[in-house]
């Protein structure tokens, strides 16, 4: 009884004098519990390889990595390696992995006209309907493609399909994350005969929607004047039409992308989205909100043509120093992305071919370590000429 | 291992505190070593694999514990001096080498094939210093070296202050060393202390740098002049709370420990003039150069053409000291400019007109903190350019942007505004042992906490696209 009474008057004492400590150990020790029995103690470290205590403070919705990537895994391929931090030379490490990008040719940055059925099926088999996956089930446009392998870019361009994206392939590296498996492609833009627009009045009925690299466009270019913007830095796709970010141009009011899209009719939407969540999920999930997205876009704006711009990459450095913000984990999102054109109303346009050296393929690689300091966003003045090329990307439209 | 990192909050420290307490007086300088070594190590094998820079730096820990040892027990002039400099030799040496090396042979001399390409091994430039002070002190018997290897060893490898300060002198810590009493109030408050500097780091410091960092990706030539203000403030406000809080934390890590660690920091930005800046900022730096550097080479009492050369050699080195590149020299002595005017006349002129003084401080402090970050030479000029209006690119960032940077980062640059003052060390001294304290103590630790571990499951949150 006395022993009970001292442990009392200890504790008493204790919680007197350090009230700050104790209430810091007990918070501590409770969420622990809480997220204990909220998981299942065998799944503690699995979920939170960091601290265990905020499994609690999780957004339900957040995909569990490492779970969901082991199926990825499973799905296309047991014998894909991981990075494996030891074997850093990753240059040379995958050449068998991936069974359908085989390169005949051995140099392999060859542009090779691929067609999506070559390769990128079976990974990402979640989104397989007919109509919203990439154009090439045509089979005028898998045979040549097949036959001549080494044939260079103008032998293509003559079989040229409109509405079709095609893919360039290179020799898939070693994914250094459980959020993607390289896939070897890089898609090009939709193929369409498309009309030069002469001035910005082109703009005047087009919405942009996107993260930083969209607010670089609506910063530095001269692209608000005529046209909409929903952008914010770190917008996430899952959240693109939610947040409060939309600037009504001509009103100047700001209101959230959704309520834009309902109250306006637009003839040009331009989505550049995907890098901020390229780490929260694997290539398919990516997808999956991807199109989540676009069909919601499309439900407000059935007529409007969309344009799918691809997933900036980023500098050769910030590439290798990162596991996940990497250019073979944005060409693996890109290559899903694509898949969504259909060559009617939505097109991908590669605007990376612009802004990028040449490491992967003939079109596409890292971002120029001149012309952007941070590895991720190009220099301001760069925004122009982004702004300037889409006036090469016009759809005819019949109304 | 960084303070402000979950691992360390959660794992290391409630680990190592509960072994600590929990064992016996006698023991805990042992404990405290052991732990030390631990922090150390994880640096030097788990983060980075780089074995060498712990073996060399327990060497080099020996060395100078035998040194200061064979200093004290000699009794003639000679052999004292040259064991003196011998090991100081080495202690310089081997920063020399680590810190230096590619930046004299690369940059100064312009030879690229004698390019080591070395990383600096974790905290060298600190307990280097450390141990200089110690030796230096036994030379000039201040007092009598440590005997015991244990103790000394736990001195220098301390892992409050082992990775960036402050500068500790063995004789404020020496008491302290062989008893110390630990009472639950010192846990206590130097928690709360921790606190303190956590939430400086974590809330102010990072938010900060995401301000800062937006130069880099406009491309600072295409910054117009209010941009190139607003991002020079963000980055001093940065700088100051990211090194003061993490000289908070130590000096809170230390009180738990039982330890007073000195105050590294007194309200730097209140200064009316840089002499009172540097009183003021890194104050245990200026010390240690003071005593090791100006006073030996004659302090202020020589010709004045002497005491000028003085002062460029420390100011110099100051600069130095903070890294190897020529942008950190320019910035040393434009210190030694500065104080060299103030001492002529100016201090005279903003002792009469104090608001003087504060405008004089407040306008250069940014540019010395834009010169100290930017270390190509030729960047560095084209955002000085910025800041007073001779441009090299067109200024893209206009009113727009301004406007809605200013919106995102108001508040942050409002309460870092108010942080800068005397405001915040005053009421931790008022409320101190106070609940009110506690309460505070325990919101900031929990919202930084939420940050770093949103930190974590985002990795995109301190650096978002």
């Amino acid at each position: 009884m006395g022993s009970i009474i001292n442990f009392f008057k200890k504790t008493g004492y204790v919680i007197k004098h350090a009230p700050f400590l104790t209430c810091v150990t007990v918070t501590s020790i409770v969420l622990t519990c809480v997220t204990v029995i909220q998981v299942g103690p065998e799944n503690i470290m699995k979920v939170r390889k960091t601290v265990p205590i905020f499994g609690l403070l999780l957004d339900p919705d957040y995909p569990d990595i490492d779970t969901e990537s082991v199926e990825y895994a499973a799905e296309t391929d047991d014998e894909i390696d991981y990075y494996d931090p030891e074997e850093d030379d990753y240059s040379d490490a995958v050449d068998t992995d991936t069974p359908d990008t085989k390169d005949p040719d051995p140099d392999d940055t060859g542009t090779v006209a691929d067609t999506q059925e070559d390769t990128s099926t079976e990974d990402t088999s979640s989104e397989e309907d007919d109509g919203s996956s990439a154009t090439s089930d045509d089979p005028q446009e898998k045979d040549p493609s097949k036959k001549d392998d080494k044939d260079d870019k103008d032998a293509d361009d003559g079989l040229v399909v409109e509405g079709v994206t095609v893919y360039e392939t290179y020799k898939p590296r070693k994914a250094k994350s459980d959020c993607y498996v390289d896939t070897g492609l890089i898609p090009l833009t939709t193929e369409y005969d498309y009309f030069t627009a002469g001035d910005y009045s082109f703009f005047d009925d087009a919405l942009f929607i996107g993260d930083s690299r969209t607010v670089g466009l609506q910063y530095y270019s001269d692209l608000p004047d005529h046209a909409d913007f929903v952008c914010q830095t770190g917008l996430s796709i899952n959240k693109a039409l939610t947040t409060e970010c939309a600037k009504d141009h001509k009103s100047g009011k700001t209101t959230t992308g959704e309520k834009l899209l309902k109250k306006k009719k637009y003839g040009k939407i331009y989505l550049c989205i995907g890098i901020n969540d390229i780490g929260t999920g694997n290539t398919d999930y990516i997808a999956g909100i991807y199109k989540k997205l676009l069909d919601t876009i499309q439900s407000y704006q059935p007529d409007a043509i969309v344009f799918l711009q691809s997933i900036m990459p980023v500098t050769k450095a910030k590439s290798k120093a990162d596991n996940i913000i990497n250019n073979e984990n944005i060409n693996a999102k890109n290559a899903a992305i694509a898949r969504f054109a259909d060559g009617e109303k939505v097109f991908y346009l590669n605007i990376n071919e612009f802004f990028t050296d040449r490491s992967y393929t003939a079109h596409s690689g890292a971002l120029l370590s001149e012309q952007s300091t941070d590895g991720v966003h190009i220099q301001a003045v760069y925004y122009r000429q982004w702004a300037d090329l889409l006036l090469n990307y016009g759809i005819k439209t019949d109304e | 291992m960084v303070f402000s990192s979950l691992f360390f909050i959660f794992r290391f420290l409630p680990v190592f505190f509960l072994i600590y307490y929990l064992t016996p007086r006698r023991y805990k300088n042992c404990i405290l070593l052991l732990g030390s070594l631990f922090f150390y190590g994880y640096g030097c094998f788990i983060e980075k694999f780089e074995p060498g820079y712990f073996v060399y730096f327990v060497c080099l820990i020996f060395i100078n514990f035998i040194s200061a040892i064979m200093i004290s027990m000699q009794e003639k002039k000679f052999v004292r001096k040259l064991t003196l400099a011998l090991v100081m030799m080495l202690d310089l040496g081997g920063l020399f080498v680590f810190k230096y090396f590619d930046f004299f042979t690369g940059d100064v001399l312009g030879r690229d094939d004698f390019i080591l390409g070395l990383t600096l091994p974790l905290g060298i430039s600190f307990y280097t210093f450390q141990l200089i002070s110690y030796v230096v002190d036994v030379y000039r018997g201040k007092y009598k070296p440590e005997r015991h290897l244990v103790s000394f060893s736990a001195y220098i490898a301390m892992f409050p202050q082992l990775i960036a300060g402050p500068i500790v002198k063995y004789d404020e810590v020496r008491k302290k060393m062989r008893r110390r009493n630990v009472t639950l109030a010192d846990a206590e408050s130097g928690a709360c202390l921790f606190c303190m500097g956590l939430g400086s780091k974590v809330i102010l410091a990072n938010n900060l740098y995401t301000l800062w960092n937006t130069t880099t990706t406009i491309g600072i030539p295409y910054m117009s002049l209010a941009y190139s203000w607003l991002c020079a403030i963000a980055l001093s406000m940065y700088i100051y709370f990211d090194f003061w809080g993490y000289s908070l934390m130590a000096m809170g890590l230390g009180r738990m420990l039982g330890f007073k660690i000195p105050e590294n920091f007194n309200a730097p930005y209140i200064s009316r003039s840089f002499t009172e800046f540097w009183r003021r900022w890194h104050m245990t730096l200026g010390r240690f150069f003071k005593e090791y550097v100006y006073i030996p080479l004659g302090g202020s009492r020589v010709s004045k053409i002497r005491l000028i050369f003085n002062l460029m050699v420390v100011w110099a080195l100051t600069g130095l000291w903070h890294g190897a590149a020529y942008n950190f020299i320019i910035w040393g002595l434009m210190f030694f400019v500065l104080l060299g005017i103030e001492k002529l006349f100016m201090l005279k002129i903003f002792d009469r007109v104090h608001i003087l003084g504060h405008i004089y401080t407040l306008v250069l402090i940014p540019v010395s903190w834009v010169i100290f970050t930017i270390s190509d030479l030729k960047t560095l000029l084209i955002y000085l350019g910025n800041m007073i209006g001779i441009r090299s690119g067109e200024a893209m960032t206009n009113a727009m942007v301004l406007k809605d940077t200013l919106s995102d980062y108001w508040w942050l640059l409002l309460l870092g505004a108010v942080m800068c003052t005397a405001l915040p060390i005053n009421l931790y001294k008022m409320l101190r042992g106070k609940l009110l304290q506690s309460v505070i103590s325990f919101a900031i630790f929990w919202i930084s906490v939420y940050l770093l571990f949103r930190g974590v499951d985002n990795p995109f949150l301190y650096f978002r696209f």
